[in-house]
């Protein structure tokens, strides 16, 4: 029995090492704990993509904006202002003297020259290269077809100064200069672990990383946490007030939920699909739910030979009843979307229509020789394997039938099998989303042009393209905005696309993190928040 | 002995080879590439990323360099994660592993041999009744119910154990090692006391009582002791079991394993790092059998 004694005690007392950390803890340290979803896939800004190394990017390094918390035009991060020329075209950034890198070096203009130089580096493969191809020359220098970077509109005045010159007017570039591919990196730090087109460089390990963020990497243990702290030297170090940020990479939803209730985090990364419609029933005073800059979707791949008829595309969109979707299956605040672009994005407010309309819906079908659904094939809904989808497919599956009495399958993949299959076309109708990767409508429309890799549709119009080109070319917003409108229109009433609903951001926050505010992107740059009882 | 060894490496080393190569072909197969994401990138970017990480050359080129490698026990990049090795990852991962299947095992030991010798001794009591059908529940209910139910009572009602975590915090080992040792504790439990059953019918025992030995030193020195082999036996033969198992207890509890990294790698085709796991795992229950 005494050996049982000692192996109990050595195994409890050994399970008790390490330190102790909750909200209580780290209301005094002021330490963040972040529900993060996923291990990030890295932390070098121009080689990774996703959400949560969005989060820990905005930490760490800064870009010549940042993101305004409470949504609307960005702020001043790097650059202290910018002038733009009366055609748009040109912008010169004026950078603040103070910024420094996490090692003291001065942040010049030429470190961001050289950072987006790396970026369109065709060999660095970086997966984000278009963010910076409205820049004049940037995409020919990408392809290939041109080696030269001072063909690329981006040149540095003095250390201070920097020159962009664009291909055309593009209203929403400062809104682009928060995204993290265009943030620029130290030179000197990358060249030391490897070359400018190196993926795997060493670079970004804690004790070597080196950016210009408010917080500085401490450490990094794989799929367990990352570490952020203050960084000193950041320009605005004195308005930054929590010490330390932990990231979690808490992929089960479930375990994160109860991470969360039992005090192991100040905010989670999504609340679990079942646990929402509870908490909300519930008025868990944690649940936050906000507006999202995001689209639910059924693609539709227009060169089948039935759906290639925009009629019966029509029809299907009009047999869907979105409120009941919304309200009875998805059960989270999310609301009916009527058009492909959310509502509310940097004031564009789009004015379209998908009626829920069975009696029209029928008749559609009918005019396309299909009355009452009779002789009408049996379809495939193609989707990644998740219970949110099924359930909402099961839905759409139940209204074609009684509203159209066509019959669909119900196909789920696993997630890269599913990518797989709509990138080369071989689907009917698929589920899909898109988030915006800045605030406004060109984000979203732009994916529907005839040669975007993310169209997947297979449709093509002249009209719709065209719009989108005269969009581009105004510097006049207003005028701008009715160019898009004018496209989003088109886009409804040919429907490759049939919106259902428009994504919410569900997640938990404790009543201790102050300085959180709700925008459109959720972006919430760690210099504005802070821990308060 | 060193003939036994020899003989068994000779066996081993064939199989590894095949597995290997199996999973390679296999992992190959599946649809999807390690880049594919619901964002596409250009065609120009993909057929660099597939330059960079050689991709691009014929099937059976990538097989001889990846085999090559493998001899000298590099594993590769992860194409998931850029700037790790996959031999990084993994011995990141498989210190965590162990360690939770050790005190698993631990666990699965105290609990089972404990119930076992109670329920043996009190051999058509209550406390024979009692622990047995714990022990049949336990063999039949999941980790994945098992776990989230522990952490419900203790972690979130009790508030006496942390939920989730492996070295972070006071305790967090506790509640892991539990459940994934319960079903073994079961199993365990139902050997030993069968065991303690045949040994006490022993007529080593009967001499024992009749040389007038105490109740508590015939239980101990003689039968307790003597059950125990079949129980060291089985050991070996659940390790490979509680690796997998700890795949689910993994992610319950968020811990950094290589159980969690292997469920991760097979959703975003981190093939490198699927591959390795695959011939990790071949290997161990090539020596635990």
């Amino acid at each position: 029995m005494k050996t049982f004694n000692i192996l109990l005690t050595l195994f409890i007392f050994y399970g008790c090492g390490g330190n102790v950390s909750s909200i209580d803890s780290a209301l005094e340290s002021q330490t963040l704990l972040f529900g993060n979803g996923s291990e990030p896939q890295g932390l070098d800004p121009h080689i990774v993509t996703g959400v949560p190394e969005h989060h820990l990017l905005i930490s760490l390094c800064e870009g010549l904006t940042i993101a305004n918390p409470k949504g609307g035009e960005n702020l001043p991060g790097v650059a202290e202002s910018w002038e733009i020329s009366e055609d748009g075209k040109t912008y010169t950034f004026f950078l603040n003297q103070n910024a420094k890198w996490s090692n003291g070096d001065l942040v010049t203009a030429q470190d961001f020259v050289w950072s987006w130089m790396r970026i369109l580096t065709p060999s660095l493969g970086s997966q984000y290269p278009d963010m910076l191809y409205y820049l004049k020359g940037a995409e020919d220098f990408h392809q290939g077809k041109t080696s030269d970077f001072s063909h690329v509109g981006v040149s540095a005045i003095n250390d201070h100064e920097l020159r962009v010159e664009l291909k055309n007017p593009t209203p929403f570039f400062i809104r682009l200069l928060s995204h993290y591919s265009t943030y620029p990196v130290h030179k000197e730090t990358i060249l030391k672990y490897g070359t400018i087109d190196d993926r795997n460089g060493q670079w970004t390990r804690p004790g070597n990383f080196v950016c210009n963020g408010p917080m500085s990497l401490k450490t990094w243990e794989l799929n367990k946490q990352i570490i952020v702290e203050k960084n000193p030297l950041y320009w605005d170090a004195d308005r930054v007030k929590l010490n330390e940020i932990r990231y979690f990479p808490v992929s089960n939803e479930s375990t994160e939920d109860r991470m969360f209730r039992a005090g192991q985090l100040h905010v989670t990364n999504v609340v679990p699909l079942e646990k929402c419609p509870i908490y909300i029933e519930n008025e868990n005073p944690n649940l936050r739910i906000e507006p999202y800059m995001g689209t639910y979707f059924y693609r539709i791949n227009t060169l089948h030979p039935i759906l290639k008829n925009k009629d019966i595309r029509l029809a299907l969109a009009f047999a869907i009843n979105r409120k009941q979707i919304v309200e009875k299956v998805s059960k989270c605040g999310q609301a009916a979307a009527y058009s492909f672009t959310p509502p509310g994005s940097a004031g564009y407010e789009p004015d379209t229509d998908v009626p829920y309309d069975p009696e029209l819906a029928r008749s559609l079908l009918a005019d396309s020789g299909y009355e009452n659904g009779d002789g009408f094939p049996v379809l495939e809904i193609l989707f990644n394997t998740s219970e949110g989808h099924r359930k909402i497919a099961l839905a759409i599956q139940q209204m074609w039938q009684e509203n159209l009495g066509i019959s669909v399958e119900l196909v789920n993949q696993d997630w890269k099998v599913y990518l797989a299959r709509e990138m080369t076309g071989d689907f009917q109708i698929s589920r899909a989303g898109w988030i915006g990767d800045y605030e406004d409508p060109n984000t979203f429309l732009d994916t529907l042009r005839p040669n975007r890799g993310n169209n997947k549709t297979g449709w093509e119009n002249e009209e719709y393209d065209q719009l989108l080109e005269l969009a581009n070319s105004t510097n006049e917003q207003s005028l701008r905005y009715q160019y898009l409108m004018e496209a989003e229109r088109l886009l409804i009433s040919e429907m490759p696309i049939i919106p259902i609903y428009t994504y919410v951001r569900q997640y938990q926050l404790s009543d201790d993190v102050k300085g959180w505010h709700p925008n459109l992107l959720d972006t919430h740059h760690p210099k504005f928040i802070y821990l308060e009882r | 002995m060193l003939q036994v060894i020899l003989k068994r490496i000779a066996i081993a080393i064939p199989v590894i080879l095949i597995v290997a190569s199996l999973t390679f072909f296999l992992v190959r197969m599946a649809p999807g590439g390690p880049f594919d994401a619901e964002k596409v990138v250009p065609p120009q970017v993909m057929k660099n990323l597939n330059a960079v990480y050689n991709l691009d050359a014929p099937l059976i080129i990538q097989y001889r360099d990846y085999m090559l490698n493998l001899v000298q026990g590099d594993f590769g990049p992860s194409f998931r994660y850029p700037g790790r090795s996959v031999t990084e990852m993994i011995f990141t991962g498989l210190p965590v592993t162990f360690e939770l299947a050790f005190y698993a095992i631990i666990v699965a030991m105290i609990i089972g041999s404990l119930a076992g010798v109670i329920a043996a001794v009190k051999r058509n009591t209550l406390l024979d009744y009692v622990p047995m059908t714990i022990a049949m529940i336990g063999i039949c209910m999941p980790t994945f119910l098992l776990g989230p139910l522990l952490v419900l009572y203790f972690g979130i009602y009790l508030e006496a154990l942390p939920v989730s975590g492996w070295d972070s915090l006071p305790g967090d080992k506790i509640l892991p090692s539990i459940t994934l040792g319960a079903a073994y504790a079961a199993y365990i439990a139902r050997l030993s006391r069968g065991g303690m059953l045949e040994t006490l019918s022993e007529d080593y025992i009967r001499t024992a009582r009749a040389k007038g030995a105490s109740e508590a030193s015939v239980l101990w020195n003689h039968v307790f002791r003597n059950s125990l082999l079949p129980l060291i036996t089985i050991t070996a033969g659940i390790i490979p079991g509680l690796l997998v198992g700890s795949v689910v207890v993994e992610s319950i509890f968020s811990i950094d394993g290589m159980g969690r990294l292997v469920v991760d790698s097979v959703m975003v085709r981190d093939r490198e790092v699927v591959l390795s796991i695959t011939l990790i795992i071949s290997i161990l229950t090539l020596i635990s059998f």
